[in-house]
């Protein structure tokens, strides 16, 4: 309970000053202040932009023209705002959360068993290192390698402009990522505690649904949550897919705002505001398990 | 209540063999020892009675059923981990309650009968935590409630105390004894610590390299060891080894070493003539079957060279020509270190350096 108080109050606590951060049990530690210096300068290269994006939006168009620029807008306004509804971004935003959702549900669906199968059952050890293998390979290639094959691919079948193309194409793109990561995860697991549900009477589906899952909740969330924020930002695979507003996901109308001529930095803004919204909700929320998450599955040693 | 009959188990992982040829029956209500030096195959063949590995060979037995082909939860034994294997993210209560949630018991029998295990372990306040908040002794014994409360045909233990302090062992090795009385249950122990075994077992059965090496009472296996590894393995101070060959002497037979003139009862002799017609063979003696006088008369002489008192006894450290003998004393030893002792042999063992077997 003590620790939960603390991290509510330390988190309502206003942000504090380098040097006051460097002051450790009553004495003055330069290496901290270092630390601490080196870490606000990472914090603010991260946030300037979105903070820039953020402003823009609601900027004058005299304010974005402003040389130099201005930080604070002298004359705040919603134009852009109205203009990007009225576009019905809406509708890509919801394109953009159905096709995201479906595709990291299914993905898990799909890659929770894979993982669980290259860690638990006893399979020679170079099958799951060829299959493994070959997953990570697909991983690391860049997606503009497979985008225009898959294109080809998906015009033979006609299924482009759909919005199951994608879920079905982020799914596979991603699984292999997933697996890799999950099967650290379930290696972090002693296989007697899985062993003592099979001998309390228990099936082995059983074992996995009621012991093994619960125990690694907190990284099969942030497994999910960056899945979800891969697919809510893919771009170059969606360029190729989407041709109408049906599919039209909102990296694909962000970049839909820029016309031929007359570009309107406020409308671009505002789309670009709105696509980052929910991934800070979510990496905020989230940070707890998400932090856990990338290092409970890499490093297994500790 | 079950016994169980294991009938030519072999078990290979890959290439190699961990379990070959076993035969064990463990009778119904009986406490037996798997006991052997890590890697002798006795986890193996306990993973095998449970369900979790399938023989490569043989078959297994449960009452009258062959359970070759059962999965764990259609064989009816309770299994407790040396690393107990507690469910993290439930609380003790729901650890011990969960094999009778599976078996679908009713709500108000499983509060009764979870209670009823966690008084007789002595655990009720614990019932709340989870097994992270609880100490080493008490995850034991919230592991044992776990086995303990679906009444299983037969219990598993695979090393259960093994991770608690020393102290702590030797009050709960009594009590998993107890409990096993008052069950009646049939009952599977591996462990590796021969003190252990011979303290809780009915029967032992000593295990090395995948090979049962002798089934018998902890007396029988402490008195009349079968051969010169079990002779080796099981006492708390090693039993002593004196290599050498049997001889005519005078009409008599004795053993004779490079240190040592041991006569052989003729009985013995006999049996020795039969078993092991070449003579060369190995006299085990145990520490407190030498006797000893401080007169320097007598041809089996040696000198002491440490003393090691242990409270309750002492054991005498004796080296002649680079063999080492251990000899147990009273506490309140005479002998001194440095002093010449003349050694009889009162009881003692002999191996054929071939086999390894003992000649009896």
């Amino acid at each position: 309970m003590a620790q939960t108080e603390a991290r509510e109050t330390a988190a309502t606590e206003t942000v504090p000053l380098p040097v006051e951060m460097a002051v450790q049990e009553g004495r003055f530690n330069l290496r901290k202040l270092l630390v601490v210096i080196v870490l606000y300068l990472a914090a603010f290269w991260t946030l300037v932009p979105m903070y820039w994006v953020a402003i823009s939006s609601i900027k004058s168009l005299r304010d974005l023209a402003h040389i130099p620029p201005r930080f604070f807008p002298t004359d705040p306004r919603l134009d852009a705002w109205v203009t990007i509804f009225e576009r019905r971004i809406l509708e890509n935003v919801y394109n953009s959360l159905v096709v995201a959702t479906l595709a990291t549900i299914i993905c898990l669906i799909i890659s929770v068993p894979a993982a669980y199968a290259a860690t638990r059952m006893r399979l020679p050890f170079k099958f799951v290192a060829i299959v493994v293998g070959l997953m990570g390979l697909v991983a690391l290639l860049p997606p503009i390698a497979s985008a225009i094959p898959l294109f080809l691919l998906g015009s033979d079948l006609g299924i482009i402009d759909e919005k199951y193309t994608l879920i079905i194409l982020y799914t596979v793109l991603n699984t292999a990522f997933a697996v890799w990561v999950l099967r650290g995860t379930f290696m972090d697991v002693p296989m007697d505690v899985e062993e003592a549900a099979l001998m309390d009477g228990d099936t082995r589906f059983g074992a996995v649904r009621r012991i093994l899952l619960p125990l690694i909740f907190p990284s099969l969330f942030s497994i999910a949550i960056l899945l979800f924020i891969f697919n809510w930002n893919e771009y170059i695979i969606a360029l190729y897919f989407v041709n109408s507003m049906k599919t039209m996901t909102l990296p694909i109308a962000i970049q839909a705002q820029i016309p031929q001529h007359e570009l309107d930095w406020g409308v671009v803004s505002a789309a670009g505001t709105i696509a980052v919204f929910p991934v800070l909700v979510a990496a905020f929320t989230l940070q707890r398990f998400l932090v856990r998450g990338l290092t409970f599955g890499v490093a297994s040693g500790q | 209540m079950a016994e169980v009959r294991i009938e030519g188990l072999t078990k290979y992982f890959g290439d190699t063999c961990a379990v070959n040829q076993l035969n064990l029956v463990v009778n119904d209500g009986d406490l037996v020892v798997l006991l052997g030096p890590s890697g002798c195959g006795k986890t193996t063949t306990m993973r095998c009675v449970a369900g979790l590995e399938r023989p490569t060979y043989g078959d297994i037995y449960i009452g009258e059923t062959r359970v070759n082909d059962l999965e764990p939860r259609e064989r009816d034994v309770a299994l407790v981990f040396q690393s107990y294997a507690l469910y993290p993210h439930f609380t003790a209560f729901d650890n011990i309650a969960y094999p009778l949630r599976l078996r679908k018991t009713p709500k108000d029998e499983i509060e009764r009968r979870v209670r009823d295990v966690a008084e007789m372990l002595g655990i009720t306040h614990t019932l709340e935590r989870p097994p992270g908040l609880c100490s080493g002794g008490e995850q034991q014994r919230i592991a044992l409630g776990r086995a303990i409360v679906r009444e299983p045909v037969v219990f598993l233990m695979d090393e259960p105390l093994s991770n608690i302090d020393a102290l702590l062992r030797v009050y709960m090795r009594a009590e998993i004894k107890r409990l096993q009385h008052e069950l009646g249950t049939t009952m599977i122990y591996v462990t590796h610590d021969q003190v252990e075994g011979m303290t809780m077992a009915d029967q032992i059965a000593v295990m090395n390299q995948g090979t049962l090496q002798q089934l018998g009472t902890p007396t029988e296996i402490y008195d009349m060891p079968a051969n010169n590894f079990v002779a080796r393995f099981v006492g708390s101070t090693p039993m002593n080894f004196i290599p050498g060959a049997l001889q005519k002497e005078n009409g008599k037979t004795v053993h004779k070493s490079d240190q040592f003139v041991i006569p052989v009862s003729t009985e013995m002799a006999d049996r020795a003539a039969e078993l092991c017609p070449g003579g060369v063979c190995t006299l085990g003696v145990r520490p407190e079957e030498i006797r000893f006088s401080m007169d320097d008369e007598g041809t089996n002489q040696a000198r002491v060279f440490l003393l090691e008192p242990l409270g309750s006894e002492t054991i005498l450290d004796i080296e002649k020509e680079g063999l080492l003998l251990k000899v147990k004393d009273v506490a309140a030893t005479q002998v001194r270190e440095g002093d010449v002792l003349s050694l009889s042999f009162n009881r003692f063992h002999l191996f054929d350096d071939e086999t390894g077997a003992a000649i009896r």
